[in-house]
């Protein structure tokens, strides 16, 4: 029967600590193709987030701002956000995308936080008609 | 191994580690391009590999005479089932399979005017090879809402008892439906023939599915005399063909119209039957071996008539204003329209036109039963003068067939209800029309005027048929200047309808009799 990316994520996980992490990857690249996902490796990168929020409630928070903004600062952003969506535990990155035009927007798990000047205008826009 | 905390976890560097992983593991340089044939026979073609095919695709089948073209129309987790387009016979298990990544086209355009093609646009009548200067897809999305206008421009059919009581626009949807050999084609050639005796500028499309080679021969040659194929094209997919091309003929000829449609023309295309090509997907789809459902027909067959009854269209002025309105006509098993497939396609259109075949036995062709057929949008695309004239005609058939059947079982009538008959008669003697020979505005206008004012009333119905001929011939012999303006303006003037009048009560006045005093026989002289 044909491996499916859920249990090709959980199997992963388990082994999370028993071999280097870069080792682990691999053969979780290499099991993915011998079981026909090939094509959808970014799925299965996926999956294995989300597997990694189930089981440790541990999160990726992806911020992006439009200004460059001191690095306590996006810790703290990061922090709160990852506390609004129950992390217990949360890694960051961060980019700068000027179209926002000021705020933040910020992605962790399936969650999505919108806080900027250019998603507040398309709100208003919808609203107005 | 110690126990992991989520502490010890970080999603962005394990997720960095996996993007790395995935960029080194080898993919393979091309996707596969060549598919394996697993099966064949009864025109589907079932093959492995290829695992990017759309539905509706192309492919090509290699044999010993060269590639065999195939539609995709199956896709399945481990195969895909094609129908072949070509020799079957000549395909073999084990046969390669290339994508071609396009879509089956059809050519379009003024060189396919005045030809008879089979479903993939290829000639038939054996004339020249056709060359376009364009193709398109035989599947095609319908016009959205923003592209469209209401049904707003009479589309005559030539025929009164259509343009009177169930009359249909330019970009309707109006079905033809009744029992084998009633009238349905007929109907429709004289609807083909009414657009170049009146210069409507419509262009013909008539569809024939499922028919027998000899009849569509019959109709092209009825067209060719009647000088009608030069504005038409006939798209035949007989019953000699196999069901893939009776399947493809309908979407076909609509991309062949729409290519009309879109560069602002009007035209009109004629699905003959829908009911032969509800059978010839059901086959189709059992061969494929999809679950079948109601009557064995598949659980989409809904949708094989929405999705292309959808694309008639009036379009809007900003979308070049043409329109494409679409006469599809199902075959009913006596009489009973609330089959699967009828009932499905009544449901779709904006209006049917029923057959009876009762009336088609005593005489009353065409065989229309005014009183089931309907139109929901032709109304405000009825020509003006017809719509006034005619305002009444539907509820004096109405009441006249109630009083008929009431008049059966009764000898003394009062003379309310003896002129109930008496009109109704005459109102059925003028819907009877010849085939062949549709009639103008003008033509329908006066007959109606006539029959309006009660002149008829006196004729003996025996003799209408004479009488309508001398009516209609003298309009065009001796009042002219109005049929004209009856025909362009649509409109009938207090002097113009003063003249008709007049002429129409001499020409009357020979044939009248007595009123009638002794009841007779409804049955006896409706259909004498």
């Amino acid at each position: 029967m044909t491996i499916t990316r859920r249990q090709l994520a959980a199997r992963f996980v388990d082994a999370l600590g028993s071999r280097p992490l870069p080792e682990l990857a691999a053969g979780l690249m290499e099991a993915a193709i011998a079981a026909g996902h090939g094509r959808q490796l970014e799925s299965l990168i996926t999956t294995v987030e989300y597997e990694l929020q189930a089981r440790y409630g541990a999160v990726e928070v992806r911020l992006t701002t439009a200004h460059e903004l001191p690095a306590a600062a996006l810790d703290e952003l990061a922090s709160r956000v990852a506390a609004i969506v129950g992390a217990s535990s949360h890694s960051s990155t961060h980019r700068v995308d000027a179209e926002l035009i000021g705020g933040f927007e910020a992605e962790a798990g399936d969650s999505v936080t919108r806080g900027s000047i250019r998603s507040n205008l398309t709100s208003l826009g919808a609203h107005n008609g | 191994m110690a126990k992991l905390t989520s502490a010890d976890i970080n999603v962005t560097d394990i997720k960095e580690a996996l993007l790395a992983a995935a960029q080194g593991v080898a993919k393979p340089a091309h996707p596969q391009s060549e598919g394996v044939v697993v099966r064949v026979g009864d025109g589907i073609v079932t093959y492995q590999g290829l695992p990017n095919q759309m539905m509706g695709e192309v492919v090509e089948v290699a044999t010993e005479s060269g590639p065999v073209p195939a539609l995709v129309l199956n896709l399945m987790e481990d195969e895909i089932g094609a129908v072949v387009l070509g020799d079957d016979q000549a395909i073999v298990a084990g046969a390669k399979v290339a994508a071609t990544g396009k879509l089956l086209s059809v050519p379009v355009g003024k060189e396919l005017l005045g030809r008879v093609v089979d479903g993939l646009g290829r000639p038939i009548d054996g004339g020249e090879a056709i060359t376009t200067t364009a193709r398109l897809p035989i599947e095609q999305p319908a016009p959205d809402v923003m592209a469209r206008r209401s049904v707003y421009q009479p589309l005559a059919t030539g025929l009164l008892a259509v343009d009177a009581v169930t009359p249909i626009g330019r970009g309707q949807r109006q079905l033809i439906i009744g029992d084998r050999g009633t009238g349905k084609t007929a109907l429709t050639v004289d609807t083909i023939i009414n657009q170049t005796k009146q210069k409507s500028g419509v262009i013909s499309i008539y569809v024939a599915i499922g028919q027998k080679t000899a009849k569509v021969a019959r109709l092209v040659e009825r067209l060719r005399q009647a000088g009608a194929l030069k504005n038409s094209i006939i798209v035949a997919a007989t019953a000699a063909d196999a069901a893939a091309l009776q399947y493809l003929a309908p979407y076909a000829a609509c991309s062949i119209a729409e290519e009309i449609r879109d560069r602002g023309g009007d035209a009109l295309i004629i699905y003959d039957d829908l009911t032969k090509h509800a059978q010839a997907y059901r086959q189709l789809s059992l061969l494929l071996r999809r679950p079948p459902g109601r009557e064995a027909f598949p659980g989409d067959v809904f949708y094989l008539h929405s999705r292309l009854l959808e694309r008639s269209a009036k379009l809007s002025d900003a979308k070049g204003g043409g329109s494409l309105t679409a006469l599809p006509i199902i075959e009913t098993q006596a009489g009973d329209i609330s089959a699967y497939i009828p009932t499905n396609v009544i449901s779709i259109t904006d209006g049917q036109v029923f057959l009876d075949t009762d009336l088609f036995y005593q005489g009353t062709r065409p065989a229309i039963n005014v009183g089931t057929s309907v139109s929901r949008v032709g109304g405000a695309a009825q020509v003006k003068v017809i719509r006034k004239l005619a305002g009444s005609l539907r509820i004096s058939l109405a009441q006249y067939r109630e009083v008929a059947a009431f008049g059966q079982f009764s000898t003394d009538l009062d003379a309310d209800t003896r002129q109930r008959l008496t009109r109704g008669e005459r109102l059925t003697a003028i819907l009877k029309q010849p085939q062949y020979a549709p009639l103008s505005v003008a033509s329908q206008a006066y007959l109606l005027l006539v029959a309006g004012e009660g002149l008829f009333d006196e004729v003996p119905v025996a003799e209408m048929p004479h009488v309508i001929e001398l009516l209609t011939g003298s309009l065009a012999d001796h009042h002219a200047a109005i049929a004209e303006r009856l025909n362009t303006a649509g409109e009938l003037k207090d002097d113009d309808r003063a003249a008709l009048l007049k002429a129409a009560t001499t020409i009357t006045e020979a044939y009248r009799t007595a009123p009638d005093t002794k009841q007779q026989h409804p049955a006896e002289v409706t259909h004498g």
